[in-house]
């Protein structure tokens, strides 16, 4: 395996470990029509691959301001089948001409037979889907000439084939690729809720080490057949108060970390997103503070 | 579960045909039904977002009812969403349901086309300056390069009348049943797709420059097509929109070509 080049070593705009939010095109105007407190966009590449048209250039001019982090939707590392070299290609060619600070993407597959199924699905946890798991990371970590990051999801189900748990997954997965983690802790608190466990549990035994981002965003509660509840991953309005305790709790823990706020249903306008991002970092702040004082 | 095949396979498979159990192996099992939902609901909107006309023209029930059905029948094949729904006007062109209204599989396909327009190459317009020091002498023999995103659609249905007033119209204006067909240009010479109508010959007058007929040639044609092909207005409205992105010139004496 060649050496991976660590986070940000092009000297270009590494990631600020302050806010960020995912960048839509609804909110181009606003974010060119005047200077943004935030420190950094995310787009998911996909969104990109294309030849030309408005989105590359409000992407473009975004990019000459602020450093941007793109969030893979589409490489299916869960899959069985290795990854699509064409997608790898096209994902190279966009990172070549924006580089961005960070690319992630998912514990979870959404491609099968050919078909693109356009959602997060689970794995189970096994000591063979994470030798799996692990080859496909480091044939994407090879084709794309960076680390990743691998972000944790929003479980609906689990496997009884699983022997492990997904903190452990992670961890080892972080160790043999030397990818680094994505903490999303909506996700964290969603599946923890829908399968009736501990949040706090979840993440303290998250391998916080590794981890390189932070994604939060809002979700919709709603009850299953036997009126349990039921957390979908919305991404759909405001961050709930339990997820930012939790928040509070893992930037104290692990110190600031680029943080994203995803809000891309029922899109807000452009001040109420950014209110959430200033939310998370006035935690981060806080946080600094205390630790000096 | 049949033990030949993987827990991936049974997986999407149970997705994609409703009829399917439930995959063995997890839990629980009523949840699998969210999963179903993420995957029908996101792909149904972004056939939505690609195809708003036709949603208005049919009402969002049935559109939805539409969408759904074509997303089993034909789902993505790649994972980059915006190049997902190209063979959805084809299927609403063969939908047993809609075969009373012709015209929405040419409406899906304008609406395909201001997509990929939308998307397409960048491309600078042609040099006038250049162009303006050529002889005149060599106008007749001029071939012209097109902006890449250039695309002409012909219909035997209004259907850039229908795409405008559903586009544009809180209260939609009644275009009459047996209303003439349209042709229509799109391009986008910087951020924003224009539609145009064609008429009078300018239709047959840009598909032949798009194929790389000379300048004299393709107005011979375009005026045997319509008497009314006017070639300064034709050439007016193509510098106008910026539809001409370069020009090839050969020289009358030595054959040597000159390319701006």
């Amino acid at each position: 395996m060649t050496a991976l080049r660590p986070l940000g070593a092009d000297g270009r705009n590494p990631i600020p470990a302050s806010a960020g939010v995912g960048l839509r095109p609804q909110h181009y105007a606003d974010i060119l029509g005047a200077p943004s407190p935030l420190g950094w966009f995310e787009v998911h590449p996909e969104n990109y691959l294309c030849a030309g048209g408005p989105q590359h250039d409000a992407l473009a001019q975004i990019r000459a301001q602020y450093p941007l982090s793109f969030h893979g939707v589409g490489l299916s590392l869960g899959s069985e089948a290795r990854p699509d070299a064409l997608h790898l290609a096209r994902l190279r060619v966009l990172i070549d001409r924006y580089q961005p600070a960070l690319f992630s993407e998912h514990l979870a597959w959404s491609s099968h037979g050919g078909k693109f199924l356009n959602d997060l699905l689970p794995l189970p946890y096994t000591q063979q889907t994470l030798d799996r798991f692990v080859s496909h990371v480091d044939e994407t970590q090879e084709a794309l000439g960076r680390q990743i990051l691998i972000e944790n999801p929003s479980l609906y189900v689990q496997f009884s084939a699983s022997d492990m748990t997904e903190p452990e997954f992670l961890n080892t997965l972080a160790q043999r690729t030397g990818c680094g983690l994505l903490l999303d802790i909506n996700n964290a608190y969603v599946t923890s809720i829908n399968f009736a466990r501990d949040p706090i549990a979840y993440l303290a035994a998250f391998p916080w080490q590794h981890v390189r981002e932070i994604h939060l965003a809002g979700h919709a509660t709603e009850s299953d057949a036997l009126g349990r509840p039921l957390l979908i991953d919305a991404h759909d309005g405001p961050v709930c108060d339990a997820v930012w305790a939790l928040y509070r709790r893992m930037v104290r823990q692990m110190g600031a970390v680029p943080t994203l706020i995803e809000w891309d249903q029922e899109m807000p306008v452009w001040d109420a997103l950014l209110g959430e991002a200033l939310s998370a970092d006035r935690i981060l702040q806080q946080e600094r503070d205390r630790a000096v004082a | 579960m049949p033990s030949r095949e993987t827990m991936q396979a049974s997986f999407a498979a149970a997705i994609w045909a409703p009829e399917r159990d439930v995959p063995a192996g997890i839990s629980p099992q009523r949840n699998f039904a969210v999963y179903r939902n993420n995957v029908y609901a996101g792909l149904i909107k972004s056939l939505q977002a690609r195809f708003p006309v036709v949603q208005r023209l049919v009402g969002d029930e049935f559109f939805a009812r539409c969408a759904g059905i074509f997303v089993e029948r034909q789902p993505p094949l790649s994972p980059v969403m915006m190049e997902y729904g190209a063979d959805f006007p084809g299927f609403l062109a063969a939908f047993e349901p809609i075969r009373h209204l012709p015209y929405l599989a040419p409406v899906a396909e304008l609406e395909w086309q201001y997509h990929v327009a939308q998307h397409g190459p960048d491309a600078q317009p042609l040099d006038t300056a250049a162009l303006a020091t050529l002889p005149l002498a060599e106008m007749d023999r001029l071939t012209f390069s097109l902006h890449p995103t250039c695309h002409i659609l012909a219909s035997p249905y209004p259907i850039l009348s229908i795409w405008r007033t559903n586009t544009f119209d809180t209260v939609t204006q009644e275009i009459a049943a047996g209303s003439p067909g349209e042709t229509v240009m799109l391009v986008r010479p910087h951020n924003v797709v224009l539609l145009l109508p064609l008429t009078d010959g300018i239709d047959v007058f840009v598909t032949h420059l798009q194929q790389g007929t000379a300048l004299a040639e393709a107005a011979a044609l375009a005026q045997a097509a319509s008497t009314r092909f006017d070639l300064a207005g034709a050439l007016a409205l193509l510098f106008r929109v910026q539809a001409l992105s370069g020009f090839h010139a050969i020289n009358a004496q030595n054959g040597n070509s000159d390319v701006s």
